[in-house]
């Protein structure tokens, strides 16, 4: 016989239902508990559950037989489904007589006690049984994995079912008549359970085979929870208490031994009201307790559930706490209907003893045994760290439209990310963020054998609705070339930072190349004599009856402020203290966001700019002069903020490969160049020297540092080239003999210093070309490889030089290394000569 | 050394008015003379080392210790011999033989042992408690039956099983051999047709011109003879030593076969026997059929020089992987567990039938109109008997709520008497009760016990339920009159169970006013137990009520 079976467990009325030819048989008896045996020694524990545990003798809380006692106590034999499924979502364990028990676990025992007793420990049932779910955003996929590993280690196969669908499924019958009139309409569920009422609605598609039509549901948004103000457990606990006001332990009894309370509450036929007190068996009263009030819903949550609910066609009640009755004889679920006010029919189909959510479990295992169509549901989301042309970003895997077939699986073609795994790497990180998830999670994943060549991977992602957390495997493109790598979300550690910082951290040190070092601004460079001085030059620049060359003198002082730099102390979260530079304004040529701010600044620069680039208009750039030295200075040491007529002339000046003053335009255009096309020019005419000067290496270095483009910008050629060149210029540093009295700091190592930093700007270029200067790909490669080495090793050179050609390889070999490699300003005598520049 | 006593019945400690059918006797030298007529009981000191010589696993301890004059004393049931040679035991200890048994009336097993064709004689009434073992078997294991899936608990399905008054089957009842003879008969045909053959090696001298295959043995051997070249080591016969093969039918695989087409066909004829009544039915003539076919079968397989496997049989590749061998194997296996089985139930017949009656008054009280279910203990069902027991429960098995004239008595069901339980006391123990149910009145809180004795006859006689009751009334209150020495008289009563194997065995209730033991006799047949089951509530709580006024 192939049966199926519908568990809907829900800790009040818990039904299970048979197809076929059980339809409607209830199992459900309050209370709802399960029982543990007196007796355990070890292995999994076996419990009962359903009717059987509610009726068994096992924890009620009497003084004999020895399995009875074990009452109220935390440490019991019997314990509360409501207390299981409560742990179940926090993920923590329940005190029982036999220790602590996983609560998963314990669901998992009471369902297994389910499955058995309804299969009558034969091979019943052969399809697998259907676990109704509460859809209402705390099931959520980290609890279906739980409660679904804790069944796989008892061998169940249980598969999960929203509790809005399965309703859905449970009144199918009577919906069929109707099915043309519901096609493509909305229609919402009111689950009406303990602790309040779970809304969702649901849209409905007609599909039809040989059989006839039949609806789909088709699920695509979460449910959401209204909470009663108390649960109907609290009433119970009220009832028991007014059963018996000065015990406690009978107060127990009567609340989960023989479960009087909830039977009275719920309106279910109660059994004999005989307790145990004292040894001695004894009789009570029940009608004698008066009628306890009935909860009320939350009134923010009414209004949520009331604009959920709207454009629906039909609504369904269903769920075991309908029939509660209050003092004024009126049902629970009808003091619903009023709160949520939405003036439509409501479909009452879904009484108690109907068991409508376990009948439309049975009825989607039927269905998806006879191949029709269950539910469609949507999937959430989730994103992985990926490098998208370079720039890392969190990828999203689930196209938003998607939607699959409830019981089957989501399986895309593996992702191609354009993902490598480089020759040699012993490890990957990994960083996951998933819909419903506060944090992102990040995974380092050892790789047991690294490649011997760079692998490329796919992404395969494999998900089943409501089946708990997404499969998602790494798998190499050409099979056997690297080991699968399963990303397992549960094992992965929760990672503090949000996704923003995450993308930044990776475009930094996470990356395979040195990260950007942009300089932030800093209030405490402006002084009481700058301000005066933009006063004073605004001023001047603002009046038309007034010379620019008169105005040198103040454009020279200004662009001594504009270079003048101020180191700052930092403390980051973990306590550690670092140093950092900054300038008047930031490389983005933005005011400071630090320190106390100076009134009127913004307005004083912006007018000083605006003034400069309004007067440059008639001036002709292109001709050498002080003036024009001065203006190029100023402008360019605001960055990005430069006004554009200095702006465009660089540029102009990159493109026809014509600079005016060498020593400052390379200088100028290494700050001032954003674009591509103006990168690219200025890299074609720097790889175009013949001979790379000192400012030739550093302005490159500083738009590299600067500018995220830059690197992508630059063509291969004039990578090449570059490199070559700087490689040339670092082959004739010999280092300074050691002896006594040569001063710190002497500008012999400055050159090749600025070299290393280069080529590790270079390697940016890896975001365009990835095999950009990797060691084994080329003679460059390999020369540059062996010239840092000889400078690691070098007697001549100082601490810094040799620790820097060290950091270089590491950059190159892809081992990551310091991140402020790419700083120039760590050479202490640079700032003399920028300002030498600037006083020029 | 502490005296041993025979009891044909559990109760039979306290009777000692010298009857030999119900009454103690004590072992000693002279074998005792004890009419097979219920279980045999031995009273023994408390863990004395004894074992019932020829019997084949003799005795099991039955309840909880006791207290008696000379000493503590617990009970031992002696199982039922299944053959004819062990209507005589022995009880040896350590120290040697204890006492001695005949029985009197002792039944073999008919067919006692598979294929021993007219071994032992079988009597109709031997036939009848085979059927009726059976059918008791059936009739516990109803609380697992699919059929019955959508009633909540175990207890509920017995109830409504053992309720239900069935229709007489038409046919005899669905065994093994029945389902064997449905899905085996094709296979059995068809491999007994070409049953597999292998190639057997063998090394024997041949003629130089016929060897095809040497082995290092065989080079060694060659080696070994003189001569300068093969042929001179050949010898005048020209042979040598050389790899010879045979085709052969004689395998492991093919003796498990004939194996089993026999052990098919005896188990096939005693199903015939046994039902021998319903032999126009299409499963009686079916098994009738599957019987001579595996006759044949076997008989040709004998012909063609295949042996039978010797014990123990460790299968082999062909029987564990070989898709059609892989079916007999099992099978084979099957139907021996079941005989076996089968064996165990015949021997712990009387056990089957205390765990039948510690069900039966459980399932009586749920099912009786004036009694109301306040808990039950999960009932589970044993997948293989336990010598002779099935359910699985916990000592206390249920509490009720009765109602009868207006008054109310709680009923706690002590199920299992081997279980600790508070409302047990020692002497209690000494009754051999397989049950007790233990009740409060709410009105006027008196306690008593009622005491559940089973009596099952495994031998050729019919016990009668009057002499079985009064038997029982008389120790009770002996045992009652020793418990008073020591202080208050507890109130307590008994109910005697008896079987009924034929439905000629059917006695009227009867009733002992002085003592308040009463018997009742039934079945598990279909038409008896739900007889029983109204009215065994009935005579219960009037029988409550009588002890706690």
């Amino acid at each position: 016989m192939t049966g199926f079976l519908g568990i809907d467990l829900n800790g009040l009325v818990d039904g299970i239902v048979g197809l076929p030819g059980q339809t409607g048989a209830s199992r459900g008896e309050i209370p709802s508990v399960v029982v543990l045996p007196l007796k355990h020694s070890r292995g999994p524990l076996t419990v009962v559950g359903g009717a059987e545990a509610s009726r068994a003798i096992e924890g009620r809380g009497w003084e004999w037989p020895a399995s009875a006692c074990h009452g109220s106590s935390d440490q019991g034999l019997r314990i509360p489904v409501p207390e299981i499924l409560e742990g179940l979502l926090r993920g923590t364990s329940v005190p029982t007589l036999h220790g602590e028990q996983e609560a998963a676990d314990l669901a998992a025992a009471a369902l297994a006690a389910l499955e058995t007793q309804s299969s009558c420990g034969m091979s019943g049932f052969t399809a697998d049984p259907v676990l109704v779910v509460r859809d209402n955003g705390r099931f959520d996929e980290i609890v279906q994995q739980r409660l679904l590993d804790a069944l796989a280690r008892r061998r169940s196969t249980t598969t999960l079912l929203w509790r809005p669908v399965a309703a859905l499924l449970g009144i199918e019958d009577k919906l069929a008549p109707i099915a043309a009139k519901l096609d493509g309409k909305r229609v919402g569920i009111v689950s009406v359970l303990a602790d309040g009422i779970d809304v969702s609605v649901v849209s409905l598609e007609r599909h039809a085979d040989q059989l006839g039509a039949y609806l789909v549901p088709v699920r695509d948004r979460a449910g959401l929870h209204v909470p009663f103000d108390r649960s109907l457990m609290e009433c119970a606990r009220e009832v028991a208490r007014r059963m018996l006001p000065d015990d406690p332990a009978g107060g127990w009894q009567v609340l989960w031994g023989n479960g009087l309370a909830l039977q009275r509450l719920v309106g279910l036929p109660s059994r004999p009201q005989l307790i145990q007190r004292a040894g001695r068996w004894q009789l009570l009263d029940a009608d004698a307790v008066a009628d306890v009030p009935l909860p009320d819903l939350d009134g923010g949550g009414v209004a949520q559930a009331r604009a959920l609910l709207g454009g629906i066609r039909m609504l369904v009640m269903e769920g075991p706490a309908m029939e509660a009755r209050g003092p004024d004889g009126r049902r629970l679920a009808h003091r619903v209907e009023d709160a949520l006010a939405l003036g439509r029919k409501v479909d009452y189909s879904g009484w108690r003893d109907s068991f409508t959510a376990a009948t439309g479990a049975a009825v989607f295992a039927q269905r998806r045994a006879s191949g029709r169509h269950t539910y469609f549901d949507f999937l959430p989301q989730i994103r992985i760290s990926a490098r998208v042309d370079g720039t890392p970003r969190f990828v999203a895997l689930i196209p938003p439209d998607a939607r699959v077939e409830g019981g089957s699986s989501y399986r895309p073609p593996p992702f191609d990310l354009g993902l490598t795994v480089r020759k040699g790497v012993e490890r990957l990180e990994v960083y996951l963020a998933r819909e419903g998830e506060r944090q992102p999670r990040r995974a380092v994943i050892e790789l047991a054998a690294p490649p011997d060549r760079d692998v490329r991977v796919r992404l395969d992602l494999e998900q089943r609705p409501a089946q708990g957390l997404a499969r998602l495997t790494l798998i190499p493109e050409v099979d056997g070339e690297m080991p699968l790598v399963e990303l397992d979300w549960q094992r992965m550690p929760p990672d503090p930072r949000s996704e923003a910082e995450i993308v930044q951290y990776l475009e930094q040190a996470g990356g395979k190349v040195p990260p950007l070092i942009p300089v932030q601004g800093h209030w405490g460079l402006w002084s009481a004599p700058l301000i005066q001085l933009l006063e004073r030059l605004g001023a001047r620049l603002g009046c038309p009856d007034q010379d620019l060359a008169s105005c040198r003198g103040e454009l020279n002082e200004l662009a001594l402020f504009l270079v003048r730099r101020l180191p700052v102390k930092s403390t980051a979260e973990n306590g550690e203290t670092s140093w950092r530079t900054c300038r008047l304004l930031s490389t983005e040529g933005a005011l400071p966001t630090a320190g106390g701010t100076v009134p009127r600044a913004a307005e004083l620069l912006g007018g000083v700019l605006e003034g400069l680039g309004s007067r440059l208009l008639d001036i002709d750039l292109s001709v050498p002069g002080l003036l024009r030295n001065a203006i190029v200075k100023v402008g360019s040491w605001t960055f990005t903020a430069c006004p554009p007529p200095v702006r465009e002339h660089l540029a102009r000046c990159a493109r026809r490969g014509e600079v005016v003053n060498a020593m400052l335009d390379f200088g100028a255009m290494g700050r001032v160049f954003t674009q591509p096309e103006e990168m690219a020019a200025f890299f074609r005419l720097v790889a175009a020297q013949r001979e790379l000067k000192r400012h030739h290496i550093e302005a490159s270095l500083s738009l590299l540092s600067l500018r995220y483009r830059a690197a992508l910008a630059m063509e291969s050629t004039d990578a090449e080239r570059l490199a070559a060149g700087t490689l040339a210029r670092l082959c004739e540093y010999r280092g300074v003999p050691h002896r006594r009295g040569h001063k710190k700091g002497s500008g012999v190592h400055r050159l090749p210093r600025s070299c290393m930093r280069l080529l590790a700007g270079l390697l940016r270029h890896r975001l365009r070309n990835p095999q950009f200067l990797v060691p084994g790909g080329g003679p460059l490669a390999d020369r540059i490889g062996s010239e840092l080495e000889r400078i690691r090793c070098l007697d001549g050179a100082d601490r810094r030089t040799r620790d820097l050609a060290a950091g270089v390889l590491d950059w190159m070999l892809e081992r990551g290394g310091d991140i402020h490699i790419l700083d120039q300003e760590q050479d202490d005598d640079l700032d003399e000569d920028a300002e030498a520049e600037a006083g020029e | 050394m502490t005296a041993l006593f025979a009891l044909p019945n559990p109760w039979s400690l306290y009777d000692t008015a010298g009857q030999a059918g119900v009454s103690r006797q004590k072992l000693g030298e002279a074998a005792v003379r004890v009419q097979a007529g219920g279980a045999l009981f031995l009273a023994v000191p408390e863990g004395r080392r004894l074992t019932a010589r020829g019997r084949k696993r003799g005795l099991e301890r039955e309840g909880r210790a006791f207290p008696l004059p000379g000493g503590s004393y617990e009970l031992r049931m002696v199982s039922v011999g299944t053959r004819p040679e062990e209507s005589r035991f022995e009880v040896a200890g350590p120290d040697g033989v204890e006492g001695a048994v005949d029985l009197v009336g002792h039944l073999p097993r008919p067919g006692w042992t598979a294929g021993a064709e007219g071994g032992a004689p079988t009597e109709r009434r031997a036939e009848a408690l085979d059927r009726f073992i059976l059918g008791t078997i059936e009739r516990i294991r109803s609380a697992d039956d699919p059929a019955l899936a959508d009633l909540p608990t175990h207890w509920a399905r017995l109830e409504h099983a053992w309720s239900q008054p069935g229709l007489e089957s038409p046919d005899p009842p669905m065994e093994l051999i029945v389902r064997q003879a449905e899905s085996m008969r094709a296979l059995l045909a068809e491999l007994a047709g070409h049953p597999r053959r292998i190639l057997r090696r063998t090394r024997e001298q041949m003629p130089l011109g016929r060897v095809q295959q040497l082995d290092t043995t065989c080079i060694r051997w060659l080696s070994r003879q003189p001569g300068r070249d093969v042929y001179e080591r050949a010898g005048p016969r020209q042979r040598i030593l050389a790899v010879a093969r045979y085709e052969t039918v004689d395998t492991l695989e093919n003796r498990v076969l004939r194996a089993f087409a026999e052990l098919s066909r005896s188990v096939a004829r005693n199903y015939c026997r046994r039902y021998d009544a319903l032999r126009h039915s299409a499963r009686w003539r079916l098994v009738d059929r599957y019987a001579a076919e595996c006759r044949r079968i076997a008989k040709d397989l004998r012909e063609v020089g295949i042996g039978l496997p010797e014990p123990p049989v460790i299968p082999n590749f062909v029987l564990l992987q070989e898709p059609r061998y892989r079916r007999v194997w099992a099978a084979w296996r099957e139907l021996l567990r079941r005989l076996d089985e089968q064996d165990e139930a015949w021997r712990w017949q009387h056990r089957l039938w205390a765990d039948f009656c510690r069900l039966a008054v459980h399932v009586c009280l749920r099912h009786a109109p004036d009694v109301e279910t306040v808990a039950e203990a999960p009932l589970r069902i044993a997948p293989e008997q336990m010598r002779g027991r099935w359910s699985l429960v916990d000592g206390q098995t249920g509490v009720f709520l009765a109602v009868r004239d207006g008054r109310r008595f709680v009923i706690s069901l002590i199920g299992d008497m081997t279980v600790d339980h508070p409302k047990i006391e020692p002497w209690m123990c000494s009754l051999g009760a397989v049950s007790t149910l233990h009740v409060q009145a709410l009105d006027n809180a008196a306690e008593a016990v009622v005491f559940v004795w089973p009596v099952h006859a495994a031998g050729s006689g019919r016990p009668a339920l009057a002499e079985q009751v009064l038997s029982a009334g008389r120790a009770l209150s002996c045992c009652l009159d020793q418990v008073e020495l020591s202080g208050n008289r507890p109130r307590a009563g008994g109910i005697v169970l008896l079987s009924e194997v034929e439905t000629d065995d059917h006695q009227q209730p009867f009733r002992d006013e002085r003592s308040h033991v009463v018997g009742l006799s039934f079945g598990p047949g279909s038409a008896a137990l739900p007889v029983a089951v109204e009215r065994l509530p009935v005579g219960l709580l009037a029988l409550i009520g009588r002890l706690t006024s």
